[in-house]
């Protein structure tokens, strides 16, 4: 601990990496762990600074405003739609629940006809080394607002049975545990467009 | 080694599991380190990266020698897989969209390479139809490079970024931007802003 070398030298302009780095392999552990590590950090942090908090929607008792959805029960989905995908093999479906009820819900699951397998990962970050992506339903808390956006979560779409374009209409059916089944019209929309709704990507 | 650790550390607090799993700059567990200058709004690494020497296979079959073909090139890398729903594709449309933002001469010299983490699946010719859906309006395509898995994680590590596991789908998010200078000062995670892209080619293309 008394070497004086820990302040990072500046990098010498003009020099060059040495071939094959020399990396040692306990590097790659530490790194390994690290990012594996950091997967936890990541679902932990995320509830509290998620701007589509549950815990920012419910701590707002003013009625909510009316939106432009499908309702089923006490939810109302919006902001539904597919981002035109760049495999031919997977896409992503995204969209909003507010619930104005007083009990939660949640989607656990949904089926799309443009897909041979549909599924809900509402926990992107839920994917474990060494198992498949893990379904995990998109809890909607009471008097809340939830979303599924990129890299957060997201409807995942399998084995498409064509090719979805930009302007096309999928037909998506959501399965919830209490308010029951709505099947909604989604917009597919191009690789450059805005999200609807002003959603982050 | 301490340093290399260090670095470990600083890379492993931005990197992020899962093509899926990302993160975004306001997480807590994602701090960007001041960069010297104090002018990048990407995530400042510090101690700089040197650029990577590997090579690999580009989407015609032909090797690619990272390091050559690049020098003195602004480049952005990143590794990710095609079969990804969500994180990479949007990070290579916001990547795409920085570029079309960006004037000329920069916006051709800039180079983005696109490594896969999953070379069962991506062949040259999947990536390549996979890159066009970015780059079509772009002066300068994007380059795609598979190789063998243990190719692959070898170029991670001259990289210095946390090894892909679970079949490449497990990846680290980050984007690293080399400068003129060949040295990333820089780094990007899915969720930053095209914007940020952006503002921070034309420094580094300075060597910044």
């Amino acid at each position: 601990m008394s070497s004086s070398s820990t302040s990072p030298a500046p990098a010498p302009v003009g020099g060059r990496p040495r071939r094959g780095s020399g990396v040692p392999s306990g590097f790659v552990a530490a790194a390994v762990a690290l990012v594996l590590g950091v997967t936890g950090l990541v679902v932990g942090a995320r509830d509290s600074a998620g701007q589509n908090s549950s815990a920012g929607a419910a701590a707002s008792s003013a009625p909510a405003p009316p939106i432009n959805g499908t309702t089923v029960g006490d939810l109302t989905v919006y902001d539904a739609y597919i981002r035109q995908p760049a495999s031919p093999d997977v896409a992503a479906a995204y969209l909003s629940v507010r619930n104005d009820g007083s009990s939660p819900d949640q989607l656990s699951s949904a089926y799309c006809g443009a897909a041979g397998t549909t599924s809900v990962h509402a926990d992107s970050a839920a994917m474990q080394p060494g198992q498949e992506a893990r379904s995990t339903p998109l809890q909607v808390p009471a008097n809340a607002t939830v979303s599924l956006t990129p890299a957060k979560g997201h409807i995942m779409l399998e084995n498409l049975t064509g090719t979805l374009k930009a302007g096309d209409t999928v037909s998506l059916l959501l399965r919830f545990d209490k308010a029951g089944q709505v099947l909604l019209d989604v917009p597919v929309i191009s690789i450059t467009a805005p999200a609807p709704g002003g959603a982050t990507s | 080694m301490r340093r290399l650790l260090a670095a470990a550390a600083v890379l492993g607090t931005i990197a992020l599991s899962a093509c899926a799993a990302s993160s975004n700059a306001a997480s807590p567990a994602i701090s960007a380190q001041p960069t010297p200058q104090g002018t990048f709004r990407g995530l400042g690494l510090d101690p700089p990266q040197p650029r990577p020497t590997f090579t690999l296979t580009d989407t015609t079959g032909e090797r690619y020698d990272f390091a050559a073909e690049t020098r003195g090139k602004p480049t952005l890398l990143y590794f990710g897989y095609t079969h990804c729903p969500d994180v990479c594709p949007t990070t290579m449309a916001e990547i795409a969209a920085a570029l079309r933002a960006t004037p000329e001469p920069l916006r051709s010299e800039v180079r983005v390479v696109f490594v896969t983490t999953d070379p069962a699946r991506d062949t040259g010719k999947v990536l390549a139809a996979w890159l066009r859906n970015f780059d079509p309006d772009l002066p300068r395509k994007f380059v795609g490079l598979t190789g063998t898995a243990a190719q692959i994680d070898a170029a991670q590590a001259a990289a210095k970024i946390p090894v892909a596991t679970d079949n490449g789908q497990t990846h680290s998010a980050e984007q690293l931007l080399y400068g003129s200078d060949d040295y990333a000062r820089v780094a990007y995670v899915s969720g930053s802003s095209p914007d940020d892209l952006r503002h921070d080619l034309p420094l580094v293309a300075r060597g910044a």
